[in-house]
């Protein structure tokens, strides 16, 4: 019996657990789970050299071997070469021949009579050089004879150097009275050689032979010779050249860095630098009379010559045809107020009188030639060394933000999108933005952030070495920081009337511009962009 | 809302490896008890299953989700909001969901002496899908949302896809040798149809937690047979050509119980059998797609050396990362089709059991027993244990109940029974007496609307229901002590 109940209680056990249990109605589901999705967009590494490349078309910033980086402007400011350098006018030689009285009875018996002259003439030069030479490349030898009442002539004219050398022979003839000669004849590479002595500075001899023909009826007279030396390029020159002053144009440069440029800047150790290259070997002064600086106000800085400093005397070429370099240098050392306080200034416009001295040692031989002249190229070496604070750009861009508008409209999943920007910062360089959204009455609507946000925060920098250390102020690693911007519906239902963006980015170097800081070629920050995504899901 | 529930009956019944019901084998009538060990001998010296009918098993299993209005909760405006951290809750550390049947086709025994031979012959289903937590907490929180994963890495671990359909042609032997030893042994022809198997699951995932760069590893492997030719136009589904399909793959292998008994005395019985040894070399319209190397890392598109580019110069570049990314993104997860065969087993499995006949007279027997299985080498049968009480009642009825508990499931209460009236035997048996209480989820759109219900378990932790229909003759009548004597 026993057995029999414990068998009915497990069937009825079994047949009565089946029912059931519950009932669960659902009118409206809501999932009511907000899932958070984040995945990267875009990432990018950003080089200092890079941006160099991309942007510097025409090279003016420069890399240094250990990295630095500095801004390098070029230009010519002087091209001098010989003619310029020497300016020696054109030359002209006066003679007049006539017949003596036995010459006259000679012509009158014989028919003819021939007359020899011997002259010298002197080569001027309005400096008061004293020439030992001068080989012409080229130029144009002149000769006129002219005389009323004289016989027909012919004959030559002669012109030698120094050392007797015929340089230049002139022929002439006219046959009929009166007697009217001009002539005129181009030569190349004619070396002159000057005679010098307490009596004659600069002389060529100019030896004349001229031929009288007895024709009746003609009384007789005077002829005048005219010889010169016109259209003439130098070759060479050798001999004392007195010291002077030559006119040269000045330095006149722009500087777009500063272009646009309102920030307080300072540029810790410039240089400006003249190369000079003198093929002349004359030694020559090279003098800065004044140094201008205008900025983009119109306003300017006017340096003169008390502030500048006095320049070592060019050093004159050994050998003809190879230049001797000397550089000479401005630079907060030796300039007062320095070059650091000039550049401050932020002159776009650079400008500098020059003053150029031949021989203002006096030495008594030199040489210059056409070969090499005298250049000077100027060189502004501004390292990014130094400090930038209040830098500030603004600028105003359409934008149409209907179609985000209405994708946020349309998708009632998506509760927000929160784009996460990741920067580290290997630049000693702070940076905020902000971008504000109006409307076409340039309205405020909403802005991107709260308040204009830091984007990106300066690295640290090394301040363990002295500051003329090229080490100094040098990124030593990166700063991170991560902006988060959000978007939901309820913002991108107030986007609507959106029809501009007005864009600030301030700036400035490490400390608010306070600290000294060097920029590498390998700074760089790295980018990573990415985005989170909140459903709601219902 | 209706995608995730669809994805949620879907899994629910979709899956499980087979697994009979704990109480089998401690009926002396039941001809089926040669399932749970081969050395087991029935009463009858004759059985016949009813073809088809003789052994329905049918399993169910689902450790995570328990509908119930516990997982919603109604805001003021009567609106249900699914509470996602109630399901995660449920979600130990993998979500399995499975579902099993088997049905013998044919099952005739006869006993010779202390000699028993058996033949049958069953089709085997069972489809699990083991989902790790980490997958709902990445869909309910999303990868950067306010669960923090370990190290910030998403487990995808034992992500697991299981099926199995094969027939299985056994003949057994079963030999007393005396009083105290039985022996027994079963050789299975097995014949596969179907199969998808999870060969290696080690997936990961890590989000930075800063800049969201995206980092996988580890690897997955999937092996199919059956499958590819159902899912492209490609080839030829295997499924379409019935008589091929029910005899002519080539997906053989071969298969064997083994199993002893010993009884010390008159009340005690110690088994302990090794069930389902065996393979299936799969051959038939193979296909495995996976990778042994996830490992990828995406952290955007770099766009460091086109940043500087403008208008199509820039497009271009851009065009041609996606491009790359596109590739990387194949080559690590191509999943491109191998059609190499393949060997799987079919879920082998130790069974050790005990029983104590407390009493016995003419009419009535009681024993206490229990069980404990584990699986074998890299087969899914989990670890249980089982404790029962069988009530006989002369031979035309044997009862019984037990408690068990299965690895990643909650503790159940099942019960059996045979009745034998003549020669027909109804046999029934249940693993969780809960498979009865199920709950109707009604949803009706906006209060008003189209209503649809879904009836679920209350608790589908783990269901398991045999039954069937035999013809037994020849039983040993119990002598006036209770022991069986020859009629």
């Amino acid at each position: 019996m026993r057995s029999i109940i414990i068998s009915a209680l497990m069937l009825i056990l079994l047949l009565f657990s089946a029912c059931l249990k519950e009932e669960i109605d659902v009118t409206n589901i809501n999932a009511g789970i907000q899932p958070q999705f984040g995945i990267p967009i875009a990432n990018a590494s950003i080089r200092a050299d890079r941006v160099i490349d991309q942007f510097d078309d025409n090279g003016i910033i420069t890399t240094a071997e250990n990295a630095a980086l500095s801004l390098v402007y070029l230009d010519t400011v002087v091209s001098l070469n010989i003619d310029e350098l020497l300016r020696l006018p054109s030359q002209s030689h006066s003679n007049e021949i006539d017949l003596t009285p036995l010459q006259y009875a000679t012509l009158l018996g014989n028919g003819s009579v021939t007359v020899f002259d011997d002259r010298v003439w002197s080569f001027e030069s309005p400096y008061g050089d004293r020439l030992d030479s001068i080989r012409f490349k080229d130029g144009l030898f002149t000769l006129n004879v002219q005389s009323a009442n004289s016989f027909p002539v012919s004959g030559f004219v002669r012109i030698f150097s120094a050392d007797n050398t015929e340089a230049f022979t002139f022929d002439f003839a006219d046959g009929s009275t009166p007697v009217a000669i001009s002539n005129a004849v181009s030569f190349e590479n004619i070396l002159l050689k000057f005679l010098n002595n307490p009596d004659v500075i600069n002389g060529l001899r100019v030896q004349y032979e001229v031929t009288f023909q007895f024709e009746t009826g003609v009384t007789g007279g005077p002829v005048d010779f005219e010889i010169g030396l016109s259209d003439f390029s130098i070759a060479s020159v050798g001999g004392y050249l007195s010291p002077r002053s030559v006119d040269v144009e000045g330095l006149d440069a722009k500087f777009a860095f500063f272009n646009g440029y309102d920030g307080q800047i300072t540029i810790a150790d410039p240089t400006f630098r003249f190369y000079c290259s003198n093929g002349f070997g004359i030694g020559l002064g090279v003098a800065i009379e004044s140094l201008q600086g205008r900025n983009d106000a119109q306003e300017t800085l006017i340096y003169n010559a008390t502030g500048l400093p006095n320049f070592p005397i060019v050093a004159p070429a050994i050998t003809p045809g190879i230049a001797v370099e000397t550089i000479l240098i401005l630079n907060n050392a030796n300039m007062q107020p320095s070059l650091t306080e000039f550049l401050s200034f932020k002159p776009p416009y650079v400008q500098a009188g020059f003053g150029l001295t031949i021989n203002p040692n006096n030495d008594p031989n030199q040489f210059a030639t056409n070969l090499k002249g005298f250049d000077v190229a100027f060189e502004a070496e501004i390292p990014l060394y130094g400090s930038i604070s209040d830098f500030f750009l603004q600028d105003t861009a359409d934008v149409k933000l209907g179609d985000l508008v209405e994708f946020a409209n349309e998708t009632a999943e998506l509760e927000q999108v929160d784009i996460v920007l990741n920067i580290a910062n290997g630049f000693p360089i702070d940076v905020s933005a902000q971008i504000v959204l109006v409307d076409q009455n340039f309205q405020p609507v909403d802005s991107l952030f709260i308040a204009d946000m830091p984007i990106f925060v300066s690295a640290p920098i090394n301040t363990s070495v002295p500051p003329f250390h090229p080490e100094y102020g040098r990124a030593i690693g990166t700063t991170d920081q991560r902006t988060i911007l959000t978007l939901n519906a309820e913002r991108a239902a107030r986007l609507e009337s959106v029809t501009h963006m007005i864009i600030r980015v301030q700036g400035a170097t490490t400390n608010n511009g306070d600290q000294l800081v060097r920029f590498f070629a390998d700074d760089r920050f790295d980018v990573d962009l990415a985005g989170k995504v909140i459903l709601n899901i219902q | 809302m209706r995608a995730l529930l669809s994805f949620l009956l879907v899994t629910i019944f979709a899956n499980a490896q087979a697994q009979t019901v704990t109480g089998l084998g401690m009926f002396e009538n039941l001809p089926q008890g040669v399932y749970a060990n081969p050395a087991f001998q029935p009463t009858a010296r004759y059985n016949f299953g009813i073809p088809a009918l003789s052994g329905v098993a049918i399993n169910h299993s689902n450790n995570w989700l328990r509908p119930s209005s516990d997982l919603l909760y109604s805001d003021a405006s009567g609106n249900l909001t699914l509470n996602a951290r109630e399901v995660l809750a449920g979600i130990d550390a993998i979500a399995h969901t499975g579902q099993s049947a088997s049905f013998e086709l044919f099952h005739a025994g006869i006993k010779v002496g202390s000699h028993y031979f058996r033949l049958s012959a069953a089709e085997r289903f069972s489809a699990s899908i083991d989902l790790p937590k980490d997958i709902f907490q990445l869909a309910v929180y999303g990868n950067v949302g306010h669960n923090e994963f370990e190290n910030n890495t998403a487990d995808f671990s034992g992500l697991a896809v299981d099926g199995l359909h094969y027939r299985e042609y056994a003949l057994g032997y079963s030999f007393h040798l005396d009083e105290k030893w039985e022996f027994g042994v079963a050789a299975k022809l097995l014949y596969g149809m179907e199969r998808i198997r999870t060969e290696e699951s080690s997936l990961t995932l890590r989000t930075d937690p800063d800049t969201y760069d995206l980092q996988s590893a580890g690897a997955f492997q999937v092996q199919t047979s059956g499958i590819y030719g159902l899912t492209t136009d490609e080839s030829t589904a295997v499924q379409e050509d019935l008589g091929n399909y029910l005899l002519g793959l080539k997906n053989w292998g071969l298969g064997g119980d083994i199993g002893a008994a010993f009884k010390p005395n008159e009340k005690w019985k110690i088994e302990a059998s090794v069930l389902n040894l065996g393979f299936i070399k799969w051959q038939s319209d193979v296909a495995t797609y996976g990778t042994d190397d996830a490992s990828f890392l995406y952290g955007g598109l770099d766009l460091t050396d086109i940043i500087f580019l403008e208008g199509s110069d820039f497009n271009d570049g851009l065009q041609d990362r996606i491009d790359s990314l596109v590739d990387v993104l194949e080559n690590t997860y191509g999943f491109e089709r191998k059609s190499e065969s393949f060997n799987t087993g079919i879920n082998a499995l130790a069974r050790y059991a005990a029983s104590y006949e407390i009493y016995k007279n003419q009419a009535t027997s009681g024993k206490a027993w229990a069980t404990l299985t584990h699986g074998l080498g890299q087969s899914s049968a989990p670890f249980s244990i089982g404790l029962g009480y069988n009530q006989s009642l002369k031979r035309w009825l044997e009862a019984s109940v037990h408690a068990s508990y299965r690895k990643d499931y909650s503790p159940s209460v099942g019960a059996g029974l045979v009745l034998n009236a003549g020669p027909v035997q109804f046999y029934a048996m249940v693993e969780n007496f809960r498979f009865a209480q199920y709950s109707r989820i009604t949803w009706r759109e906006g209060g008003d609307g189209e209503e649809s219900a879904v009836p679920y378990f209350s608790n589908a932790s783990d269901l398991r229901v045999q039954f069937g229909l035999n013809l037994t003759f020849g039983r040993e009548e119990l002598s006036p002590k209770g022991r069986p004597m020859k009629r």
